[in-house]
């Protein structure tokens, strides 16, 4: 469905989250690197990455306030919760 | 949280029209999210639904949405609107609209929509300027911004949009941004259940052209300047009298009761038969 997609897994394991588990997907074709949901964030989740697009990088401090979401004027970013493999799978179909 | 936009590709024409053809960081993409939430937290059918357009960047609209939609000529989407409904009275019909389309060039069909009180929800995508034709003046421009067609600054005074409404006979006028997204969100289901003409403001910015005549930074930054410089309708309670004095409210600005076109249409119908 959705062409080209972007995960970017978690890899400090030591620390726990009061939240449940969440993954994000970037579309990066869809990405226009405005940097809306990397500045608006208040718990810091995502960083720019050398080419300029968002990488979510902390999903563990995610509130889930969704805001990120609604603020993406492409459509480019989506929440998922748990870890989103059964979706990442799907979409490969 | 819900997850909120995995159900929005279901109303996008993803797969042919994608990605979008607005500029980096234009606000018309979260107005367009927030329509499309509303109409899915409303549960409105998609062949129950039309979405009518303008031209303008925010014409783009119809384009993307997967409804019923009309792409109209300019300033004359409250028009069609007008003749879609009456034609098809069990529709639900949103108009989108520019600033520059609503109220200079459709300006006269805006305020005879808006005597009528017709069932429609009119949102204005208010940028503060003309941007797909390369900066000029809007009506709703601020005085003293810069645009191209005013170097020196804009000596016009801007329309409020919602107080025109209000006082052109509209039933449910409000204002809503871009950077509060959950209160648009409210305010755009408000305005769709609302029986009559509702007319909905929504401040978004245009980082490309207006951003860049006058010096106001990125897209973040007039995200955030929309955040300091305009009160949510959560908050405005809790705020004294000075700390309100210079901003904007948003919110509902006005909602009263009247009798709807359409519905008088039938009774005028009903009393010709009789008769």
């Amino acid at each position: 469905m959705l062409s080209k997609r972007t995960k970017v897994k978690y890899t400090e394991k030591k620390k726990k989250s009061k939240y449940p588990k969440v993954s994000f997907f970037i579309f990066d074709k869809w990405c226009k690197r405005c940097g809306i949901c990397v500045e608006l964030c208040t718990h810091k989740v995502f960083i720019t990455d050398e080419e300029g697009y968002p990488r979510a990088v902390k999903p563990i401090e995610c509130n889930r306030c969704g805001f990120c979401v609604s603020r993406c004027p492409d459509f480019a970013l989506q929440i998922i919760e748990g870890r989103g493999e059964e979706e990442e799978r799907n979409r490969k179909l | 949280m819900t997850v909120k936009n995995a159900d929005v590709y279901q109303y996008l024409r993803h797969e042919k029209k994608f990605p979008l053809i607005w500029c980096s960081g234009c606000g018309n993409g979260i107005i367009l999210g927030s329509m499309i939430r509303a109409i899915d937290s409303l549960g409105i059918a998609k062949d129950k639904t039309a979405i009518v357009s303008g031209i303008g960047c925010s014409g783009r609209v119809s384009t993307y949405m997967d409804f019923n939609t009309l792409h109209t000529t300019h300033g004359r989407a409250l028009a069609f609107a007008t003749g879609l409904k009456l034609a098809r009275p069990e529709l639900t019909v949103m108009v989108a609209m520019g600033d520059g389309d609503a109220l200079a060039i459709g300006g006269n069909h805006f305020i005879h929509a808006a005597r009528r009180n017709i069932d429609l929800t009119a949102i204005i995508f208010n940028n503060s300027i003309y941007g797909m034709t390369g900066g000029q003046i809007s009506p709703t421009t601020p005085r003293g911004s810069i645009a191209s067609t005013a170097r020196m600054g804009n000596i016009e005074s801007p329309f409020d949009i919602a107080k025109l409404g209000e006082a052109a006979g509209a039933a449910f006028v409000a204002r809503g941004s871009t950077y509060h997204t959950d209160e648009l969100d409210e305010l755009m289901v408000l305005a769709l259940r609302k029986k009559g003409f509702s007319v909905l403001e929504v401040v978004t910015p245009c980082p490309t052209i207006f951003g860049r005549y006058n010096r106001l930074g990125s897209a973040v930054n007039m995200l955030k300047q929309q955040r300091d410089s305009l009160v949510s309708m959560h908050d405005a309670g809790n705020m004294s009298a000075e700390e309100l004095q210079g901003k904007v409210s948003l919110g509902i600005l006005a909602d009263y009761d009247k009798p709807e076109f359409c519905e008088e249409y039938e009774k005028l119908i009903e009393r010709a038969h009789k008769a």
